[in-house]
Order: structure tokens, then sequence, then C-alpha cells
């Protein structure tokens, strides 16, 4: 694997407005990014050379987000609140638009990472296979309907509808 | 790649997110780096601090054996000899008191006890009890839930003594693998109780009440357990998650060999098997997680694809043929689309393909499909799913078109609900499974059976789901037929 810190100064800012877009929380998309990368670190002798880089790290942060989301989910129950399955996107910091903000509330954060994977990342299937677990005609199907859902939502936002 | 007009969209709205520059090096290297508590340096601080531990210790201790015997007086010696003391008390703001007397762990079955105790009043009397629980297995994010009624996770526990305002309760969980060798905690947020749930219940915060359960070392698996001469079905291994391998008869009962061979993804199964036992009758739900859980040195928990999970599970299932010879037997391994990370369950069956796209139905039968096994095989099956807001139930010409089921749990209804429904008819049954779309990951498996007259009845609900993102399904239709003891071969 290539220095860690060319790693993290490669990655930190896709890997953050992965998180950012997955979670909806600024802070916690920072912690998670974070995460990332010391997880990433401490199972670096499990990264295989040749291996690519990208859908590892992102798989890394995928869970890492996963693993945010049930914790605040657990101290939820715990607490006896009502339970918390989705980033609420709210109380954002100010680095995502308006509408952006409400179009993701469509999608489940799973949708949104896969889309962003997906449309920003450009992933491909295969890769985002090896992220998400899942084959790559699941995902696809997957994909095309949180897009359009997604895309529909942005259109109505932008209408003010 | 090549973007359509949506994706061009949507990509010029991520593209807005304006994230400030920042160089995360410095503050991932100080978690790193980040020194573990200093130790006390004064040395008559250790041993006043050590005394006192040492001293709570013994007083703990000693009033839990106490309570431990009490409950091997209550439960005999034969299951005392095979739980453990566990120690958890609480007291509640309204007079409560709650404590973990024992636990114990074999194999895929986990067993609490737990005393509650009202120390003002006589609330208790004649009632029941639910307990809303969130054990860990591995870690204690990923619920496992003992179910018993359809909200939450809940679980229904029998009530094996009551004496004095002093109630013991007894929950049972059982899981479709085995638990040895793993590390599990139990954690139970809140007791309900009332003369009856389908009205209102009073809850007992318990602020989470969290032991640990010891099970017995890791058994050495890995190979399939059925035996070839013993597999009486067995299936072509396909390019998916998992499957059912093989099926078949042990020692007359009913063995379900899961093959795993990616051993990492994160899969959770429920079951409800309906359990009679002592006369008293529950529901239980099964998750199985394929996990891809490791643990970094540090102990914190880590997504892994490298997970060493065995490669076959079996889950036993104290069924004759002869019973099952009355029934039909659906392993519905379907893709249950964790793979698409949603949640439509898919049908493996022979179904008429054609006919259900005729009429207008979103057949999905491909290489997401995983297994079906059908022991005694009849009737008509269909498999596919469409997308409906909730309507009247309906029967069409034996075909399964229904919806309106009405476990669909409310918890997060701020999002559009929408339900994935698959269903299939066989003869005088009708079996469904209803999954959100939408993230709410919610569903319901029923069957149904018709009367005399033709009208549907509920047999009894399957299976349900609540949140969990990566969900398989096996079950079993059927009466009172399942009752699960881990066993292996």
């Amino acid at each position: 694997m290539v220095d860690f810190e060319q790693i993290v100064t490669t990655y930190q800012k896709p890997i953050l407005k992965y998180c950012y877009s997955v979670l909806c929380d600024y802070h916690e998309a920072q912690d998670a990014m974070q995460m990332t990368f010391i997880k990433a670190h401490d199972k670096s002798s499990t990264f295989k050379d040749g291996m690519p880089l990208s859908p590892w790290l992102y798989k890394i942060a995928y869970n890492t987000c996963i693993d945010i989301m049930r914790k605040k989910r657990f101290y939820s129950l715990l607490s006896g609140r009502e339970a918390v399955t989705e980033p609420s996107c709210e109380m954002q910091e100010e680095y995502m638009s308006e509408e952006l903000k409400k179009a993701l509330m469509v999608l489940s954060f799973k949708d949104r990472a896969l889309v962003f994977s997906r449309v920003i990342d450009e992933l491909d299937y295969n890769e985002l296979a090896q992220i998400y677990g899942a084959s790559a005609a699941a995902l696809r199907k997957r994909y095309e309907r949180a897009k359009n859902k997604l895309a529909i939502a942005l259109e109505k936002e932008r209408s003010g509808q | 790649m090549e973007k359509d007009n949506k994706e061009v969209m949507i990509k010029a709205a991520f593209d807005s997110i304006n994230i400030p520059e920042a160089d995360a090096i410095k503050d991932i290297r100080a978690r790193m780096d980040k020194k573990p508590a200093r130790p006390f340096k004064r040395a008559f601080v250790v041993a006043f601090m050590a005394a006192s531990v040492m001293m709570s210790v013994v007083m703990v201790a000693a009033y839990y054996v106490g309570s431990f015997d009490r409950l091997r007086g209550i439960v005999g010696e034969n299951i005392a000899a095979v739980i453990q003391p566990a120690r958890g008390e609480i007291i509640t703001e309204d007079g409560v008191r709650a404590e973990f007397i024992a636990t114990g762990a074999f194999d895929n079955v986990v067993d609490v006890f737990i005393t509650i105790e009202d120390m003002v009043g006589d609330r208790f009397s004649g009632n029941r009890f639910m307990l809303s629980a969130i054990t860990g297995m591995e870690f204690n994010m990923y619920p496992v839930g003992f179910e018993a009624m359809d909200s939450a996770t809940i679980f229904s526990p029998q009530v094996i003594h009551n004496e004095n305002g002093v109630v013991t309760l007894h929950g049972r969980g059982v899981f479709p693998f085995s638990v040895n060798g793993m590390e599990l905690n139990f954690e139970i947020g809140r007791i309900y109780y009332g003369t009856n749930f389908s009205r209102i219940v009073r809850p007992i915060d318990l602020a989470a009440m969290d032991i640990p359960i010891d099970p017995p070392a890791l058994l050495l698996d890995g190979e399939k357990v059925l035996k070839p001469h013993q597999i009486d079905y067995d299936f072509g291994i396909r390019n998916v998650f998992e499957q059912i391998s093989s099926i078949g008869w042990v020692d007359g009962k009913l063995h379900i060999q899961l093959y795993n061979p990616s051993r990492s993804n994160p899969w959770l199964t429920f079951v409800r098997p309906l359990e009679r036992a002592q006369g008293y009758e529950h529901f239980n739900h099964l998750i199985y997680r394929f996990d891809g859980i490791d643990f970094d040195e540090a102990g914190n928990p880590f997504f892994a694809v490298w997970q060493p999970f065995p490669l076959y599970f079996e889950i036993v299932f104290d069924i004759t043929p002869e019973i099952l010879l009355e029934y039909d037997f659906h392993g519905t391994f379907t893709g249950f689309e964790y793979m698409n990370l949603d949640w439509y369950t898919i049908f493996t069956v022979e179904a008429n393909e054609a006919q259900l796209k005729a009429d207008g139905f979103e057949v999905a039968v491909g290489s997401s499909v995983v297994n079906e096994v059908i022991v005694n095989p009849s009737g008509i099956r269909l498999s596919g799913f469409y997308t409906s807001p909730r309507e009247e139930s309906v029967l069409d010409n034996n075909r399964a078109i229904v919806t309106g089921v009405s476990s669909i749990s409310p918890m997060e209804t701020n999002q559009a609900l929408w339900l994935d429904i698959s269903g299939y008819y066989t003869g005088d049954r009708i079996s469904l499974v209803v999954n959100t779309t939408d993230g709410i990951h919610r569903g319901v498996l029923n069957y149904f059976t018709r009367d005399d007259d033709g009208n549907f009845t509920h047999i009894f609900g399957f299976n349900r789901f609540i949140d969990l993102d990566t969900v398989v399904s096996v079950g079993i239709a059927g009466r009172q037929l399942i009752y699960f003891p881990a066993q292996k071969n």
C-alpha cells in the first residue's frame, strides 16, 4: 500500500463528501472520514497490492457510516426514544444546498451512498458490488430506482412544489 | 461514464456541496496516537480503590449468588446446571427493581432469567410481560430480536414464578445458528406489562440493563454436517451470497444447510417459528447474521470482507417428513434484495412467469433468486413482485395479490410507504411478503388459508422485518410444527 499520508491527502475530500452525502451531518461525516482512514491504516496489512484502493476505502467509509447510524439508533433505543433510522438532514452546516438537502431526504442513506458512488465517483457496477456487497445486476436496478427518485425530488425542490 | 440528464442534474447537485478544505491527517494522527488514560500515581489512592472494589465485588457476588440460588429452587437442578449467574440490577424511579439472575447459551439457544419486583405496590399481578431487548452479537449494535409482537424488538418471556410480588421471567431466544464461541450480551431497554397487549401496556424503563452471556467455545465448523447419503436435496451452488446447499432428515429432524460462499456478507435472517413448549406458545423471530465484522487490535469493529464465517451453517427443525407431507415447506432463500440495498423479496418459484407478465406484474426471477425448497410441491406457484400502496386484500384466481397487511409498524411514518409484495398461492394457502422500499425496511410474511366458505383465514404471521439492511428469509409454512433445538449431527 502506498504511503498512508498520501492516501489521506488524496482521498480525504472525496471520502468526506461521500460521508457527508450519506450521513447528512457534517460533523459525523468528519468523524466517519477520520475513522475510515484509521481503519484503513489498521487493516492495511490485509490490503492486497494490486487491488484497487478506491472501492476498498469506500467500503470502509460506507460501513463506518452504517456504524454511526446504528450507534445513533442503538443509543436512541437505549434511551427509550424513537429509533433513529435515517439521518434527518436537518440542522446542517451550510455546506449543502437546501434543495439537495431536502431531495436527499427521499432516499435511504444506503441509496444516497449508492447514487453518490455511481454519479460522483463514477464507479462501475462491479466496483459498487465490492462496496455494497450486492450483485452488479441488483445494484444496477437499485441505482436506477434511486436515481429516478432523487431526480424527481430535485426537480420538485427546484420548481418549489 | 456517460451520464443521462438525471445523472447530470444529480451530479450538479452533489457538486454544489462545498465543504471547506482541511488537512485531516493531523486529526487522524492525533486519534491514532491517542494515549491511554494515565494511571493513578499515588499508591494509597490505588490501594483505597482496590480495597473498595474488592469489598463491593464480594458484597455484590454474595447478593447475586443468593438470587441465583433462589432461581435454582424455581427451575430445578437440571436447568440450573446449564445456566450461569448473571449480574445486573436496576431500581427504577417508579419503584421497580429488575434483576438479571442468570443466562445460558448453548448452540443456538440463549436463555435469560430476570426478576422484577414492584417495591411500592402490586402492579404486576395477573399481568403478562414483554421485554424490549437488544441483544448484541459480537458487539451490541446489532439487534437480534426475540420478538413476539409486531412492533419493535420485543419478546415475550414466560412467567415461571410469581410470589410475594417478585415475578421471575424466563426469555428464550433461538438463533438459527450456533452462538458458541461468540460474544453475546443482552440488553433490556424496557419491560412492558399489561393484561392485554392489544391495549395499553405500561412500560418500565430499565435504562438498558446489560449483561454478558458466555456461550461455550466455538465448535469447529466449516464442513458440511449433513453427510452425502443424508442429503435428500442438494442444490447447485450459484453465484450468490448464500443459499441452501442441502436439506435432509437426520434422525427424524429436518436439517437445512446453508452455504455461505462469501463468508462475509452482512445478512440477516429472520425466522419465525411457532414454538410450543410447556403449554406455552410463543413466536420467536430469529435473525441470522452472516456477518462481515472483524475487530481491529483496539477492539473496534471493522467490516471485513475476509470475515471467516463458516462456509456452512445448519439449521435443524424438529419436524418429521410425515408432518411435512401435509404441508408445503418453503425455504425461501429469496434474494431478498439486500443485494440491492432494498427490500423486495423475490420468490423463486417455478412460476407462471409469462402469465404474470401478461397480467402486468413485474416478474423478478433471475440471477438474484437463490433457492426455494419444495418438499411437497403442489398447486400453482407464482413469483415476482409488484409495488403497490396499501389496498384491500384481493384474491384473484389462484394468484396472490394481497396488500393491506396490518402489521406494518409505523415507527417511521415520515417516509412514503410503498410496499413490495410477493405472494404465492399453493392449494389452500397464500403466502406473502410485504416490504417497504424506502429505507424503512419492514415487512410481513403471513400465511393464510381459506376456510370451507372460501374465506381467507390467517394461520400465523411468519416473518417480520425491522430496519435492517440485509435480510433473507427462511420460511416454513404449516401448523405448530417448528421447534428449534440446536443440534449438531
